[in-house]
């Protein structure tokens, strides 16, 4: 029994909320006069401004998509914008009481010290607290939040921003597109290699708030990092949105590895745009873990423009009561010899349901191209789901395509023979979940991968017997 | 019956419909049920690209205007060209034309028995009105889309096959669907093998001129009852001008089992729904497909597996192969209903490149609702491997029977799913005929 206890007060771990306060905040709902708003209180150039008026345009005139999820949101009743301080600290010491305490609770500043090169943690919409390690800094690496960098960096910002994922490629990008704000900007100067993790943790702690977070990775030819996103929110009554845009861009040679760990709250509604365009002999590695949310429809894709380019996707979707999650992979080969790996695991419990979707699509001309995907599903109980919908367009003979998929329930020789060892059946059954995501949790950052087996070990509590 | 005067075509319009089809000799619930099928075809929209099922499919080169709705049956008959037909010995043959019967046999001896080889129209009103109608549309969703409306209001003759109660039939029957120049054959197919009985069916389908358009808009409806066997072979072989849309469906009820062989050669464009539904333990069926597509064919197949209940398998073989410009679309479904425990399902896709210039999607899908089930499906796709290619050349072959033979052992897995020899031999020698030197070399 003290062991249950103990369950419920680290499930909590997530669930707590800070009082809510702000130094500004913008109306609810949703118009150009919000928009221009937000653009105004962030100072933006004129060209900026005009993006996200436009992107706003694009956004209404898009109808709500048909497919995946149920999407039930009041885009009206919704809060754009919600500033939670004056500035961005440098030090933890700084910030508001309730705010550190928040990102203690979380564990930040501590994960910060033992093992990672660059911190940003966003709170609602702004990121309220930056660090990187200054050799990094000396040698030309910029970790900073997106808005500052469309101040500062005006340039590098204006050449890439929404190229990977105009606003006019789907209704959420546009969203994202008009009131976007806070999110990560990184940039690897030729040949650095950044060996320590950089990490962003976003945090909506406000109800019916709306995150929309925007990212920009820049990695130059040669260079190399690794950036990790945590995503978590309590659990209020009301449904919010988190809706965020990413571009991934790896240059000649470069090797860049995203990692999410998103454990929302479950009546947020994660839908996300993630992409990555891969040049010669890049590699682009999006490592994707779905814990929370009421629905996620999150599609990493990797755009293979030039030849020897390369994507791994790795992603462990685990939906439980009330959670839809709809995930997958998108590998689009547009140039020979491109090659793409794609293994995703998912288990459904409790009525959940976990949609994989994915898409591999060869180009004509991309010749020699490789692409292998394997899905895997577990269901623990009869009144769960899984799907699996991999679409497999090829315009060109001279490749090798495989892909697999299985659902199966936990094997009962498994259960019997953990069993026959000594232990309960709920542990065999959490031991055999752990077995299954282990190619995931191997690829995560030590921290992480102890994290994910714990979250995994309690969505699996009292899942048997 | 008095036919219209028919100066001008009618064509597969309201006019059409109220002059030719509708006065057609028919019991009132048939006409009942072709009046709200109409309507439903007057207010469904075209399909179109932004519909996900035809997202792949181009329906600009098809025109419905260029079709008729009914024209007279040729007299004197034409010869009715088929593949399969010298192959086999039959147990009975329904030969159509334009999707009306021109003849029909059955050995006498079945014949007494209760075998029913007949046209489905014709059928409406006999002895067999009342079985007809607790099948007919049932599996058959005449709201699915505009086509599957205007076969179900526009349908003439048709094949109805009854094999009764515990009766064994050993040699195939054999349906030749034949097409005249610029004709439609919008004919609905009705199998019934009843408890515990067991029959082979198989239907080629044939084009009299292989130059000219023709249109096929059709149902197939099989009913496997409990305990029941069949082996079904579907051989679409029109020319390479027929626009080809087909919904087909099959009810596998406890125990019966079902081989499920389709072959898709022919067609300028084909949009075809195969639907196998598992509707009871024990239940199983054997799904095979082998696609073929040259030139600038358009062979769009999708299929579904739905396991109703519990205690069902099923499994799935695709084999296409492509040269040309050719597009081939599989996208297929399994699908494990609520409760349905210890269901076993798997699909399978299989493509061969033979061309630059050839485009295949293939889709497989699972919605699992279940957990106690093993179900699974691979795909791949490549071209032929050159490797083989030069072993084949070392032993003294050219390249292009180097080709021939590798295409042949790519469908021979699936080929040897098929039980019944003649079908299995004749599908093998019609592929090979079509397989052409591989010009892609590098």
């Amino acid at each position: 029994m003290a062991t249950k206890v103990d369950v419920i007060g680290e499930i909590n771990k997530y669930d707590f909320r800070a009082e809510e306060r702000y130094v500004y905040r913008a109306r609810k709902g949703l118009d150009r006069d919000i928009v221009a708003e937000i653009s105004a209180i962030k100072n933006e150039p004129q060209w900026m401004r005009e993006f996200r008026l436009k992107a706003l345009e694009i956004f209404e005139s898009k109808p709500m998509p048909t497919w995946g999820g149920h999407i039930d949101v009041n885009f009206q009743d919704i809060y754009y914008y919600i500033k939670p301080t004056e500035r961005q600290e440098h030090s933890w010491e700084e910030l508001p009481e309730e705010i550190k305490k928040t990102f203690d609770r979380l564990g930040i500043p501590e994960a910060e010290k033992k093992f990672l090169a660059g911190v940003k943690a966003q709170y609602e919409s702004e990121v309220v607290y930056g660090s990187l390690r200054e050799d990094l800094a000396k040698r030309g690496v910029i970790f900073t939040d997106m808005d500052t960098a469309v101040r500062e960096y005006p340039d590098l910002v204006r050449e890439y921003f929404g190229t990977v994922i105009p606003p006019t490629d789907n209704k959420f990008a546009a969203l994202n597109s008009a009131v976007w704000s806070g999110g990560s900007f990184i940039y690897v100067p030729p040949g650095v290699h950044v060996e320590y993790p950089l990490q962003a943790y976003f945090r909506i702690n406000a109800a019916q708030m709306g995150q929309f977070e925007r990212t920009l990775i820049i990695v130059d030819e040669g260079a190399s990092c690794h950036y990790v996103e945590g995503c978590t929110a309590p659990m209020y009554s009301s449904e919010s949105l988190h809706a965020a845009v990413v571009e991934v861009i790896a240059k000649r040679g470069a090797r860049v590895r995203y990692t999410t760990i998103q454990n929302w709250a479950n009546n947020i509604y994660n839908l996300v745009t993630k992409r990555a365009v891969a040049y010669r002999d890049a590699l682009v590695e999006w490592v994707d873990g779905n814990l929370g949310s009421r629905l996620t429809m999150k599609y990493p894709a990797v755009y293979m423009v030039e030849p020897g380019a390369r994507a791994e996707i790795l992603s462990v979707a685990f939906a439980s009561k009330g959670q839809h999650q709809d995930a997958g992979s998108k590998v689009i080969h547009a140039a020979p010899y491109t090659s793409s790996r794609i293994v995703s695991k998912s288990i459904s419990k409790a009525g959940g349901r976990s949609s994989y979707r994915g898409l591999v699509k060869i180009e004509r001309g991309a010749k020699k191209s490789k692409s292998n995907v394997v899905c895997d599903a577990l269901i623990l109980d009869p009144y769960s789901r899984s799907d699996t919908y991999p679409y497999i367009e090829l315009e060109e003979q001279d490749v090798m395509i495989g892909h697999e998929a299985s659902v199966s329930k936990i094997g009962e020789e498994q259960l019997f023979y953990l069993c026959s060892r000594g232990l309960t059946e709920s542990e065999a059954s959490t031991m055999i979940v752990a077995g299954f995501i282990e190619p995931l949790v191997k690829e995560l950052p030590m921290e992480y991968a102890v994290e994910m087996n714990r979250l995994i070990a309690l969505q699996m509590e009292g899942s048997v017997g | 019956m008095v036919l219209p005067d028919l100066k001008q075509d009618l064509h597969f319009t309201a006019e059409g419909f109220h002059t030719v089809i509708l006065p057609r000799p028919q019991p009132e619930w048939a006409r009942e049920l072709r009046t709200q099928a109409f309507q439903a075809f007057q207010e469904l929209p075209w399909p179109n690209r932004s519909m996900e099922e035809w997202r792949r499919t181009e329906l600009r080169i098809f025109h419905l205007e260029n079709f008729v709705c009914w024209a007279p049956t040729p007299d004197p008959l034409p010869e009715i060209p088929s593949a399969l037909a010298p192959r086999l010995e039959t147990a009975g043959r329904i030969v159509t034309l334009n999707g009306r019967k021109i003849s029909s046999t059955v050995e006498s001896d079945l014949l007494r028995k209760g075998l029913v080889i007949e046209c489905l129209e014709d059928s409406l009103s006999g002895p067999h009105e009342e079985l007809i109608r607790q099948h007919l549309w049932r599996l058959f969703d005449w709201r699915a889309d505009k086509f599957s409306a205007l076969h179900a209001a526009f349908w003439t003759g048709g094949t109805f096959i009854y094999v009764p109660r515990g009766l064994k039939v050993e040699q195939p029957i054999l349906h030749v669907a034949a097409l005249a120049s610029n004709q439609a054959d919008v004919g609905h197919t009705l199998i019934v093998v009843d408890e515990e009985a067991e029959a082979t069916v198989v239907t080629e389908t044939s084009s009299l001129d292989p130059g000219a358009e023709g249109l096929f808009c059709g149902g197939i409806e099989i009913f496997v009852r409990p305990g029941a066997r069949l082996r079904y072979v579907n051989f679409q072989n029109w020319n390479q001008k027929t626009f080809h849309f087909a919904r087909q469906k099959a009810e596998v009820a406890e125990r019966a089992f079902m081989e499920w062989t389709l072959g898709a050669l022919g067609g300028r464009l084909a949009k075809v729904n195969q639907e196998l539904v598992l509707n009871g333990p024990e239940s199983e069926a054997i799904v095979n497909g082998v696609m073929f597509a040259e030139d600038r064919q358009h062979l769009a197949y999708h299929t579904r597996q739905d396991h109703r209940t519990g205690q069902t398998k099923s499994d799935l073989l695709y084999k296409g192969a492509l040269q040309d410009h050719a597009h081939l679309v599989w996208r297929g479904m399994i699908r494990v209903e609520p409760g349905a425990l210890r269901s076993d399902g798997y699909q399978r896709n299989d493509n061969l490149m033979l061309s630059d210039t050839a485009r295949v999607d293939c889709i497989p899908g699972l919605e699992i609702l279940a957990d106690d089930v093993r179900c699974t499906h691979g795909a791949t796709a490549g071209r032929v491997d050159e490797e083989e290619i030069f072993y084949a050349q070392t032993r003294g072959l050219t390249r292009r029977e180097a080709t021939r033979l590798v295409v042949t052992g790519f469908f021979q897995q699936v080929l040897d799913r098929i039980t019944i020899d003649s079908v299995r031999d004749a599908l093998g020698d019609i592929i090979q005929q079509r397989v052409r030197e591989y010009r892609s070399r590098e």
